[in-house]
């Protein structure tokens, strides 16, 4: 297991994390994003706002679950609840390209499990490994992702070179959708959601 | 091979896929057409219109959708209609499609659906890992409410609607209406006691709506074309179409939109060619992993809409169908299930908590070949404890697949035991 929030042996449960503070951006849009809710629900803006600080810090850190919770009007641990009961919210820093290995049946019968004990060496500090449930594109397996944009039915040898590619550096070719996916401080800032005014 | 090979799909819902994605391109097609009229009619007509049409919840339950809408109280205001796009069912994948590859069918839809019950603010619940489709929607929102289809006083008629996408983070229990809420909400995920329903209390504690993508795509059409056509299409209790999802050893897995009622063998034989490289069939699941029990061979006649598959022993689910070949090992499949809902559990009962984790684990020692004939009995002990005994339905989804692959492939698992290794390659 990695280093959690309650990986209290080793550090305290509320020791800081070694981050720079939140931005400006970061205050900025929070904001517009209280606003996309109704008067008075500002806590729906938590899941979002999670999102946000993660992007910019690869992680949800102590100190912005504390400052999302002085935003929000909420406390420490009602943050903190909800930020280790989402899988999306990692608690240790992740590597620019975050790969997620579907080894659910339909991907199973398609080498998914072969494909993740064949990457899942790579993880390291470029690109994190990690070993998820369907994501819902059985018709293509075996699927994986690359900050959320799926790969599909590519070859357990293909798959493979192409997160040795990004382990080495390089940058993901177009995803299945077409776009090439974003880096992980970008996905999680549009994870976050629109807001009126925004570019589209 | 089957004589029936020769079914086509009925395209209603996926008609336009492949084709443009843009707002141009749907309105050419006819696209808002059926908002227009929606909005010339009176809210309770078309609640009526879609009791009359017999639309049932697409999500996996079946239930009657203007039935929903007209549980929603009368002047009690605001209210809100939400649309369950969480899709996580192992096997599903008909949502994320709909809303990748014809984002405002899906949009037009709740806007019916939102004047129908008086709401003028609705929630997209997008899953998180669905990071196209969510880009998707949020262009398609943006691009309507410039051309006025959402947003103040759409096509003149005093009515107004907002549209927000909430994305998820990961939690599959939160395609649980209440559950969703909940995180819409900003908290964990975790189901509500009901009642109060969400028809009364939902979300922000206010009258709410909650229903899955492919029911709301279904609106538009029946505005457009009428109860009694819709009511053409299916069965009597099932009528429409129904997306099916076609995936794991078969020649061509994709999703094939059929009237319900289309017999598994047309959907997998005739539709999905059939398994995959010419191989017999073990088994299938009809609904996906959630309370599906798996079909052997022998139920490949059986007729997918909700009253035959449920006759036969089973439920249509999300009409997720999961096939496997002669050669996949049962109690591995029934292993990576159970894993599935272990991780899944989000923790608040102890029978689901603790039963799915003791599941997994046994289910591991047998598949490793260190299992005992007694296992079998421990597990199906534990299931009996899971069934029925908590708050939400996910225990009761966890306990189909190891109680119907054991009494399906019983002698499967002993050979486990007695080879004292799992005799399958795959």
């Amino acid at each position: 297991m990695s280093a959690g929030v309650f990986d209290t042996e080793r550090r305290g449960p509320h020791a800081a994390d070694e981050v720079a503070p939140l931005s400006e951006a970061f205050h900025q849009r929070a904001r517009a994003i209280v606003g996309r809710y109704p008067e008075g629900r500002a806590r729906s803006a938590l899941l979002p706002l999670l999102y946000l600080a993660q992007g910019e810090h690869g992680f949800v850190s102590v100190q912005a679950m504390d400052a999302i919770a002085a935003l929000l009007g909420l406390t420490r641990a009602e943050v903190q609840a909800v930020a280790t009961f989402y899988t999306m919210f990692k608690r240790t820093k992740q590597g620019r390209w975050l790969v997620s290995v579907c080894t659910q049946p339909s991907c199973a019968l398609a080498g998914g499990g072969d494909l993740f004990e064949r990457v899942r060496g790579l993880d390291g500090d470029v690109v994190s490994v990690e070993e998820v449930e369907c994501l819902c594109a059985c018709d293509a397996a075996p699927v994986f992702s690359v900050n959320y944009d799926n790969y599909e039915r590519m070859s357990v040898d293909d798959a493979v070179a192409l997160v040795e590619v990004l382990a080495a550096g390089g940058d993901p070719p177009p995803a299945a959708r077409g776009s090439a996916p974003l880096d992980f401080g970008a996905i999680n800032r549009e994870m976050a959601g629109a807001v009126e005014g925004d570019e589209r | 091979m089957s004589a029936t090979a020769t079914i086509a799909e009925t395209k209603i819902l996926t008609k336009r896929f492949g084709e443009a994605l843009t707002l141009d391109a749907y309105v050419t097609d006819g696209g808002y057409q059926a908002l227009e009229k929606a909005l010339g009619m009176e809210p309770e007509d078309i609640i009526e219109l879609v009791k009359e049409a017999g639309l049932r919840g697409r999500g996996g339950a079946g239930f009657p959708t203007g039935l929903k809408w007209s549980f929603i109280p009368a002047g009690v205001r605001p209210s809100y209609l939400v649309c369950n796009a969480d899709e996580g069912e192992p096997g599903t994948f008909k949502d994320r499609e709909l809303m990748e590859r014809d984002p405002h069918q899906l949009i037009e839809g709740m806007a019916i659906g939102a004047y129908a019950i008086g709401c003028s603010e609705m929630y997209l619940y997008v899953r998180g890992e669905f990071a196209h489709a969510a880009r998707t929607l949020e262009t398609a929102i943006a691009d309507a409410t410039k051309a006025g289809y959402l947003g103040e006083n759409v096509f003149g008629s005093g009515f107004s609607l907002r549209a927000i996408v909430h994305r998820g983070a990961g939690a599959y229990i939160c395609g649980e209406e209440t559950a969703l809420l909940e995180s819409i909400e900003g908290k964990r995920g975790q189901p509500r006691l009901r009642p109060p329903f969400p028809a009364t209390h939902g979300l922000f504690a206010k009258p709410t709506v909650v229903n899955n993508v492919e029911t709301f795509a279904c609106v538009p059409h029946i505005v457009k074309r009428g109860a009694e056509w819709f009511r053409g299409l299916g069965t009597e209790k099932s009528p429409g179409t129904k997306v099916f999802c076609v995936s794991g050893d078969v020649e061509r897995p994709g999703n094939y939109e059929a009237e319900f009622g289309t017999s598994a063998r047309d959907l997998i034989e005739g539709l999905a060619g059939g398994v995959k490289g010419g191989k017999a069939l073990k088994a299938f699941t009809p609904g996906g992993a959630s309370s599906t029990p798996f079909f052997g061979p022998d139920k490949l006649d059986v007729h997918m809409d909700w009253e035959s598959v449920q006759e036969a022993g089973s439920l249509l689910g999300t009409g997720a169908m999961i096939v496997f070949a002669e050669d996949v090992c049962m109690v591995r499949a029934a292993l990576r299930y159970v894993r599935f809902y272990a991780h899944e559990s989000c923790g608040k009962c102890t029978p689901c908590r603790e039963g799915t984790f003791w599941t997994e684990n046994v289910l591991r020692r047998i598949e490793a070949g260190q299992g005992t004939e007694t296992d079998l009995d421990t597990i199906l002990s534990v299931q009996n404890n899971i069934f029925g005994r908590s708050f939400c339905a996910l225990g009761d989804f966890a306990v189909a697949a190891p109680n119907s692959t054991i009494a399906l492939f019983r002698d499967e698992y002993l050979r486990h035991v007695t080879e004292g290794k799992c005799p399958f390659e795959r």
